[in-house]
């Protein structure tokens, strides 16, 4: 059941893993969108300090920030390789047919790959400090003024809560219905492509019944303890916001609005 | 499910599918992520032709999925926003049908085109790729999982009762 790094999340108790996940949230949403709004070198070298800083507060090994970026280095090795033959404006430095490198589009390239990558970086700061509990506990807090418009709140935040807390019992279940086949002689990665989706049913079915009969069990016991809907239950972990909240925000406050400074100035 | 009265059945199954889509993700997340977005979990979106309740579980196993994701945040609240609307529309469009064949024919259409046009928007916006170009080779992907998928939604429906009503 350890075997997968559910959610990726590294434990701690640094600076950023004592923040609320509620702060943490909102704080990299702005950021997300001040690295948007950057538009000179300067605002770009800014922004990552601002994400080293946020970085090397985590206390996590960089380790794990490169294995964040790891898997998107093709599509901005793509994304570059497009800028630098499609961009227009400015020198022109090659020219052939509807491809040309140009000074303006080689700056683009290099714009746009450092603020995906940054974006990734800050992400990740999220994900690793930040378990899926505490991340839905606050995607629950987040959304409770839905309320006033009857959006079922406490529904969405007890499936969330249920659901994570049977991903590792399926992944394991779909890992034994796996073996299971195998054991029996399945082959899944040999024969013709419709024998194989036959062969994928021969995983659904009985994941499937699993997972239905886990449900069942689960909705007759919760309801023969008498659940009645989340309305005035309490909860064990009571989100709150501290001190390194208020630090948190006057910080990326003060980072946003040096961001801004730079893109009207420049 | 906003009523008084509380539907605990339909919660917990919801979080299972939830927690299914997490699972399938997983188990076969070695074409789940990178460059080409090929997610194996996705073919489970032909279930809402069987029940519209899944619309709620797959949107969450989409948001728990993504906290792993690069783009973060990003993904989670476009990505699940997306997989909403477009089971939505699908479930608007299918209910007017009552064929199972043609109804998932129409959902692998309405997925393709719509969950590639948004992902591709996102794409676009965060990385400055050509729009066109992204819609084009996302709708690929999803094409291909979708057609998987509804023939492999299809086989487990003749063998499983999908119906989420039958479970209450």
């Amino acid at each position: 059941m350890n075997k997968i790094l559910f959610g990726r999340y590294v434990p701690g108790t640094s600076f950023v893993h004592r923040m609320d996940p509620r702060a943490k949230l909102i704080l990299s949403l702005i950021y997300i969108v001040a690295v948007f709004m950057a538009n000179s070198w300067s605002a770009y070298v800014v922004s990552f300090i601002i994400a080293l800083t946020i970085i090397a507060s985590s206390g996590i090994a960089p380790k794990f920030f490169w294995d964040g970026v790891k898997p998107l280095i093709g599509v901005i090795l793509l994304t570059v390789v497009i800028q630098v033959f499609f961009g227009v404006g400015g020198h022109v430095y090659w020219h052939w047919g509807i491809l040309s490198i140009t000074s303006d589009g080689l700056l683009n390239a290099v714009y746009i790959a450092i603020r995906f990558v940054l974006i990734i970086l800050v992400s990740t700061v999220l994900t690793l400090s930040t378990s899926p509990l505490e991340i839905s506990g606050a995607i629950e807090s987040l959304f409770m003024p839905l309320k006033k418009i009857h959006f079922p709140v406490y529904e969405m935040a007890l499936m969330l809560s249920i659901a994570l807390r049977f991903v590792p019992t399926l992944i394991d279940e779909t890992e034994k219905i796996l073996n299971a086949q195998r054991s029996r002689g399945a082959n899944f990665s040999s024969g013709s492509i419709m024998a194989r989706l036959k062969k994928l049913v021969s995983i659904l079915i009985p994941l499937f019944e699993s997972a239905f009969n886990r449900a069942e069990e689960l909705a007759t016991a919760m309801e023969s303890r008498g659940y009645q809907g989340g309305e005035g239950r309490s909860k064990y972990r009571v989100l709150n916001y501290t001190k390194n909240d208020i630090i948190g925000t006057i910080f990326m406050m003060a980072s946003v609005a040096l961001i801004m400074v730079l893109r009207n100035w420049s | 499910m906003s009523s008084s009265k509380i539907n605990t059945r339909e919660i917990v199954l919801s979080a299972m599918i939830a927690a299914l889509y997490v699972a399938i993700t997983f188990v076969f997340s070695a074409i789940s992520f990178g460059p080409i977005q090929f997610r194996l979990a996705e073919m489970l979106n032909c279930l809402v032709i069987y029940d519209k309740r899944y619309i709620w579980g797959i949107s969450l196993g989409v948001l728990i999925s993504n906290m792993q994701s690069s783009l973060g945040i990003i993904d989670i609240t476009w990505g699940t926003l997306t997989t909403i609307v477009t089971l939505s529309i699908v479930y608007l469009v299918i209910r007017k049908f009552s064929d199972t064949k043609v109804k998932m024919g129409i959902c692998v259409a309405i997925t393709t085109v719509l969950m590639g046009f948004l992902v591709a928007i996102e794409l676009a916006y965060v990385l400055k790729v050509p729009f066109f170009y992204t819609w084009g080779t996302v709708s690929l992907g999803e094409l291909g999982v979708m057609l998987i998928g509804a023939v492999v939604i299809y086989l487990l429906g003749e063998n499983v009762n999908l119906s989420l009503s039958a479970r209450r």
